[in-house]
C-alpha cells in the first residue's frame, strides 16, 4: 500500500467549508454551536463534533495590503506520531498508508495524546461518562476502499489534494518553484515534527496563520526513545552494583561486626 | 494461627493515641469529601468534577497526585536501600513507617491516575495491552509491580500482628531481592515521570525541560524521600507520643542534603550547556517559580549541611519542609504551569479536584494513624535482618522474656 498525503494550497481555499461539511456528513458528526467571533471562523475550534474546520486569518503584509486567507486545519497524520508512541496501551496506530487512526477498544483515557501531540489536536469528550479521542481520522476507510477522503473530494477549487505522499509533495515543491512570487518559500508539514502527511503552501507566511514554526524538526518520539532504550542497562547496572554492594558490606560487616551499631554522627 | 507467643511477636499495643481526635475526624471528612468527588465523576462525568478542557487535557490529579505523589513516596526504596542493601543498620528504626508511607503514597497515586482516567476500569489495560515505545506504559506497569513490592516489604507488620510465623519467615527469605527489585522498578518509574515531558521540548517552558530531566526526577525524588521521612517521624512523634531518634533524623538530612547539591549541580550544569538558563528573567512569572523553587532547595541544602541545624528537631523539620514544597512546585510546574506558553487558555483547579487531591492525602493520614494504632509499626524488631543476625536478634529477645 504506498503512503498518502494531503496538500492544501492555502491560495486556493475560496473559505466555502465544503471540507467541514462533507467531513461532517461522511461521519455522521452532530452540528456544533456557533459563535459570533473577531473572524468568521465557525465553529470557532475543532471539537468532538469538529474534526476539521476553516480558520479565517486576516493578514496586511509588508506592503500595507489586506489579504484574507481561509486556512483548512486538522490531524497532521504524522510519519512518526506523537501520540502512537506515547499511548500506554498502543489505542494509537499508524496504519501503513498513512492515516492515524484510534481503538476505541483499548483506550483507557489518560489523555497523553492529546497532552503531548506537538500540534495539539486529539480533543476529548470531557461531559462522556464513557469519552473517546476525536480527530481527524483522514478517513481511513474511504481510503482503504480506494478512494479520497470526504474533504479533498468536496472540494471545489482543488484546494485540498489527494495523492500519493511523494507526489503531493513534489507538486507543492512544483508550484513554489514555478510561482515563486505567489508562495512563500515553504511546505509547512514536510518537516515538522520530522515528516507528516499534511503540507501547506501559503502566499502568506504561516506564522501570521496560526500555524506553530516551533514545532522542531526531528520526529519527536525519539527524544523518548532515547532514554527508553537505555533502561534495560540502567536497571541491570542498578541491579549489579545493589547486589554487590549488599554483598560487599555483608562481608564488611562481618569483620567489623560493632562499627555500624556504635557508629554515631 | 498459632495464639502461643513466638520468637517473632513482641508486640504489644503500645499507643494509647485515640483513633478519633478533632484533627482526625477533619481528615476522615476530606476523605470522605475525596470519595464523593470520585462519585460524582462516575455517575455526571468528568466535566462535573474537573476543569480540564481539550487545551489542559491533564490538570491537577496528574501533576500532583501522581508526579508529586510518587515522588513524595520515595522515601520507601531510601531508606530500604540504606538499611538492607547499606546493611547502615542503626537505621532500622524508620524503616517500617517510611516503607508504610510509600506503600500508601502509591496506593493514593494509583487511586488518583484511576479516578483522573476517562475510562477507569481500562486502568488495568497497561498490564497487557503492551507498547514499550510508551514511557507512560513504563509507568504503569512499573508503580503497579512496585505496590505490590512494597505491599510485601510491610507486610511482616501484618505477619508479626496476627503471629504468622512461616509467612514472616518466608517474607525474610524473598526480603533482600525483593529490595533491590524495589530500588530498580523506583529508579525506572520515578525517571520516567519525569521522560512523559520528554517528547514535548517545544510546548513547556524551557527552565523545566531537560534532555535529563528523567534522571533530574529520580535525584531529587531521593532528597524528597528521605526529608518525607523526617516530616513524617516528626509529626508521629508528636501525635504518637515517640521518642525522636535525632540523631537517626540527622543523618538522613545530611544524605539529603548532598542529594540535593548533587541535583542542583547536575540541574545547573545542564541549563547552562544547553543555555536554557538565558530564559530565566525575574520580570514573568517562571522566573519567580524558578527563583522560588531553587531558592527553597539551596535554602534546605545549606541548612541541612549544618551540623547544628541537624541537631534540633524543629530546624531539621523546617529544612525538610523547604524540601517537600521545592520538589512538589517542581513537578507542579514541570508537569502543568510550564506548558502554559503553548496554552491559549487559563487552567483553574475546581474545588472539587483540589478537595479530591487533599482528600487522599487526609485518607492517606487517616489510614496512618489507624496502622500506628493496630500494626506494629513503631516496634519493628529484627525486621527483615537474615539468618544468624535475625536469630541472634530474636533469641536474646526471646531470653529476656523468659527471664
Amino acid at each position: 500500500m504506498v503512503e498518502v498525503a494531503v496538500l492544501v494550497d492555502i491560495t486556493r481555499c475560496i473559505g466555502c467549508r465544503a471540507c467541514q461539511m462533507s467531513c461532517k456528513q461522511w461521519w455522521r458528526l452532530e452540528p456544533s454551536e456557533t459563535s459570533f467571533s473577531p473572524t468568521i471562523t465557525n465553529p470557532p475550534k475543532r471539537d468532538e463534533h469538529t474534526y476539521l474546520n476553516v480558520e479565517y486569518h486576516e493578514v496586511i503584509g509588508d506592503d500595507g495590503r489586506l489579504s484574507w486567507n481561509f486556512v483548512h486545519k486538522r490531524c497532521f497524520h504524522c510519519v512518526d506520531p506523537v501520540c502512537v508512541s506515547v499511548c500506554p496501551v498502543a489505542a494509537m496506530r499508524k496504519t501503513p498508508d498513512g492515516p492515524v487512526v484510534w481503538d476505541e477498544a483499548r483506550c483507557m483515557g489518560c489523555r497523553y495524546c492529546a497532552q503531548a501531540c506537538p500540534f495539539r489536536i486529539p480533543n476529548y469528550q470531557f461531559h462522556s461518562l464513557w469519552p473517546e479521542v476525536s480527530k481527524c481520522w483522514f478517513c481511513w476507510d474511504r481510503i482503504a476502499e480506494g478512494l479520497q477522503p470526504a474533504c479533498s473530494k468536496a472540494c471545489p477549487p482543488k484546494a485540498i489534494e489527494f495523492g500519493e505522499r511523494e507526489a503531493v509533495l513534489a507538486e507543492a515543491h512544483r508550484r513554489i518553484e514555478e510561482f515563486p512570487e505567489k508562495y512563500v518559500d515553504y511546505v509547512y508539514g514536510e518537516k515538522e515534527a520530522g515528516g507528516t502527511s499534511l503540507f501547506y503552501i501559503s502566499g502568506v507566511p504561516f506564522e501570521q496563520l496560526g500555524f506553530n514554526m516551533a514545532v522542531p524538526h526531528e520526529p519527536l518520539p525519539e527524544l523518548t526513545w532515547e532514554f527508553l532504550s537505555k533502561i534495560p542497562f540502567e536497571a541491570a547496572a542498578i541491579i549489579g552494583s545493589m547486589t554487590a554492594i549488599w554483598y560487599i558490606r555483608g562481608r564488611a560487616l562481618q569483620d567489623l561486626p560493632e562499627k555500624d551499631e556504635a557508629g554515631h554522627e | 494461627m498459632n495464639n502461643k507467643p513466638s520468637l517473632y511477636t513482641r508486640w504489644a499495643p503500645s499507643s494509647d493515641t485515640p483513633l478519633f481526635t478533632p484533627w482526625s475526624v477533619l481528615l476522615l471528612l476530606l476523605a470522605i469529601g475525596a470519595l464523593a468527588v470520585a462519585a460524582g465523576k462516575f455517575i455526571f462525568g468528568m466535566h462535573a468534577v474537573d476543569n480540564l478542557s481539550n487545551d489542559w487535557p491533564w490538570g491537577i490529579w496528574v501533576s500532583f497526585n501522581v508526579m508529586a505523589g510518587v515522588a513524595l513516596s520515595a522515601g520507601g526504596f531510601v531508606t530500604a536501600g540504606i538499611v538492607y542493601i547499606f546493611r547502615i543498620k542503626r537505621y532500622w528504626p524508620v524503616i517500617r513507617p517510611a516503607v508504610f508511607t510509600a506503600f500508601i503514597g502509591y496506593v493514593i497515586a494509583g487511586a488518583g491516575i484511576a479516578i483522573d482516567i476517562g475510562r477507569t476500569p481500562r486502568i488495568v489495560h497497561p498490564l497487557w495491552m503492551w507498547q514499550p515505545e510508551s514511557v507512560m506504559f513504563e509507568v504503569a506497569v512499573c508503580m503497579t509491580i512496585y505496590t505490590t513490592v512494597l505491599f510485601f516489604e510491610f507486610s511482616p507488620l501484618i505477619a508479626e500482628r496476627f503471629r504468622l510465623r512461616r509467612t514472616l519467615k518466608f517474607l525474610h527469605a524473598i526480603m533482600i531481592p525483593l529490595i533491590i527489585l524495589g530500588i530498580t522498578l523506583s529508579f525506572m518509574h520515578q525517571s520516567s515521570l519525569g521522560a512523559v515531558h520528554l517528547i514535548m521540548p517545544h510546548l513547556m517552558y524551557p527552565l523545566w525541560y531537560s534532555e535529563w530531566m528523567g534522571h533530574m526526577f529520580f535525584v531529587s525524588a531521593m532528597a524528597l524521600g528521605l526529608c518525607v521521612v523526617i516530616i513524617e517521624s516528626t509529626i508521629s512523634s508528636k501525635i504518637f507520643k515517640k521518642g525522636l531518634r535525632i540523631d537517626l533524623l540527622g543523618g538522613l538530612g545530611k544524605a539529603a542534603a548532598w542529594i540535593l547539591l548533587a541535583y542542583l549541580l547536575f540541574r545547573f550544569w545542564d541549563l547552562n550547556t544547553t543555555g536554557r538558563l538565558d530564559s530565566f528573567t525575574l520580570d514573568n512569572t517562571f522566573g519567580w517559580l524558578f527563583t522560588v523553587e531553587i531558592g527553597l532547595m539551596t535554602l534546605a541544602m545549606i541548612l541541612l549541611f549544618i551540623k547544628g541545624v541537624r541537631r534540633s528537631a524543629g530546624w531539621l523539620f523546617t529544612a525538610s519542609m523547604f524540601v517537600l514544597i521545592a520538589v512538589v512546585l517542581n513537578r507542579l510546574t514541570t508537569d502543568l504551569i510550564a506548558m502554559a506558553p503553548s496554552r491559549t487558555t487559563a487552567y483553574v483547579p475546581a474545588w472539587t479536584e483540589l478537595l479530591f487531591s487533599i482528600g487522599l492525602v487526609a485518607g492517606a493520614m487517616f489510614v496512618f494513624r489507624v496502622v500506628a494504632k493496630y500494626l506494629p509499626l513503631f516496634e519493628g524488631r529484627g525486621y527483615g535482618l537474615s539468618g544468624e543476625e535475625e536469630k541472634a536478634s530474636f533469641s536474646s529477645t526471646a531470653e529476656t522474656e523468659t527471664a
